[in-house]
């Protein structure tokens, strides 16, 4: 039986101004999937993972897939609220306890206390424990290691793990050379275009359709800057 | 949401201008006596500017990465911003019914409590719609500038109050004839409609 996809952008494009961040981008991602972006600063990861969450519309393409999704930003203005009603009270319709996730990230901060008034390794990890007790079936999250001990990221590839046997994607975005866990399917965003970066065989439902065969221009900019040719999945 | 957006706006205690003015607006008016279809028509114009600062104050209460968080949690842009038009029309709305019961309460013989205050209400109401609808265009992602927020939001109210159908409805109320309220309502919730759904269309492409 088919597995339906979670998210799929087809044909996407965004512009800011006159600049096309994304140019004609196609993704599709499915249940347990795990997904790795990487690009250097204002390639469009953040955009790309924007479009994913459904938190911002292109100019052209669409996307289709789940509406609401688990999202953490590379850095917020934290919110008012105590750290503990942020995390609790934020809706989501299956929440499980995110107890769980912050003792596994290694938070040490104090939930009555005002977000603002963590440090930023913690108020990361309030975020990721937010996220990956959401109960939501995608999640996103941007800069996965800033802000991050060791704990914390050896708490991240726990609760990756744990989220992808439990069917749910994950995306995770970073422009540092920290490895994503093992078994990642790794883009890389230039110029404007989407390139696997590493092609893992068992991962075939991530499926990258550039348009690159039909638009020779696009094909020309891929080999300017290295990249090989995005083929389209057998 | 809705929950959610008021925990977060009364924790950042943005709130406190806008009803301070409204208390003193309200103790003024009662104190200076009339009607209580006089004292709707002078509650109009503090909903009004009350509506539409507390909608700004609701749609800038977080930074554009928390909205983002929170777009994702609602399902999209489009959705948060319908949400946040919605909580202030129940944190206002409460707030509006509460003072027209004590107009209600302080009403002169000659008309039953229960007749003015459902027109108390729907100007009140009205007057809260409008300014949702004008405040829900004024605030990030659509315009950033404070600046240029608070002006428009002030030419915004100041237009509203000069509108010859509102100053109508004004004679009327202060001639003891609540006739033209349900006009003045059903013209302000499709303002307010309008103005919200606009919105949100366009929240989804000026999300950064």
């Amino acid at each position: 039986m088919a597995v339906s996809p979670t998210v799929v952008l087809s044909d996407v494009v965004v512009r800011f101004g006159r600049t096309v961040v994304l140019d004609h981008v196609s993704l599709s991602v499915g249940p347990g999937d795990l997904v790795g972006v990487r690009g250097s600063n204002g390639a469009g990861k953040t955009t790309l993972l924007r479009l994913l969450v459904n938190a911002y519309r292109p100019n052209a393409g669409t996307r289709r897939g789940l509406r609401s999704s688990a999202y953490v930003p590379a850095v917020i203005d934290p919110p008012a609220l105590a750290a503990g009603v942020w995390l609790t009270r934020l809706p989501r319709p299956q929440r499980s306890d995110p107890g769980v996730a912050l003792e596994v990230l290694g938070f040490d901060g104090d939930l009555g206390a005002p977000c603002r008034e963590l440090s930023f390794g913690n108020l990361r990890k309030l975020l990721l424990s937010e996220a990956f007790s959401s109960g939501e079936q995608l999640i996103v999250v941007d800069e996965a290691s800033t802000g991050l001990d060791d704990v914390g990221l050896a708490g991240v590839r726990t609760l990756v793990e744990h989220a992808r046997a439990s069917a749910k994607t994950v995306v995770l975005a970073d422009q540092q050379s920290r490895p994503f866990p093992s078994g990642t399917s790794v883009i890389r965003v230039a110029g404007g275009i989407l390139h696997p970066e590493i092609a893992d065989p068992e991962i075939s439902s991530v499926i990258l359709r550039g348009p690159l065969a039909a638009r020779p221009e696009l094909l020309e900019r891929a080999g300017e800057l290295g990249f090989a040719p995005v083929e389209d999945p057998p | 949401m809705i929950v959610f957006t008021v925990r977060l706006v009364l924790r950042s205690m943005r709130w406190v201008g806008p009803i301070l003015m409204l208390l003193v607006w309200v103790v003024a008016a009662i104190g200076a006596g009339g009607s209580g279809l006089e004292l709707a028509s002078v509650f109009f114009p503090a909903y009004v500017i009350v509506g539409t600062w507390l909608t700004i104050i609701t749609g800038n209460v977080d930074d554009d990465a928390h909205r983002d968080l929170l777009a994702a949690a609602a399902g999209s842009a489009s959705r948060l911003h319908v949400l946040r038009s919605t909580t202030v029309l129940v944190m206002t709305g409460v707030i509006a019914v509460a003072v027209a019961v004590v107009v209600a309460v302080m009403a002169q013989p000659g008309r039953s409590t229960l007749n003015v205050l459902v027109v108390a209400a729907s100007v009140s109401m009205s007057g809260l719609l409008i300014g949702i609808g004008i405040g829900t265009l004024l605030h990030r992602p659509l315009l950033r500038h404070r600046g240029f927020s608070i002006l428009l939001a002030t030419g915004g109210c100041i237009v509203v109050m000069l509108l010859a159908p509102i100053q109508s409805v004004h004679r009327s109320l202060n001639n003891g004839d609540s006739n033209t309220t349900w006009l003045l309502f059903a013209a302000a919730l499709a303002w307010a409609a309008t103005s919200v759904l606009a919105a949100s269309k366009l929240t989804e492409r000026r999300s950064k």
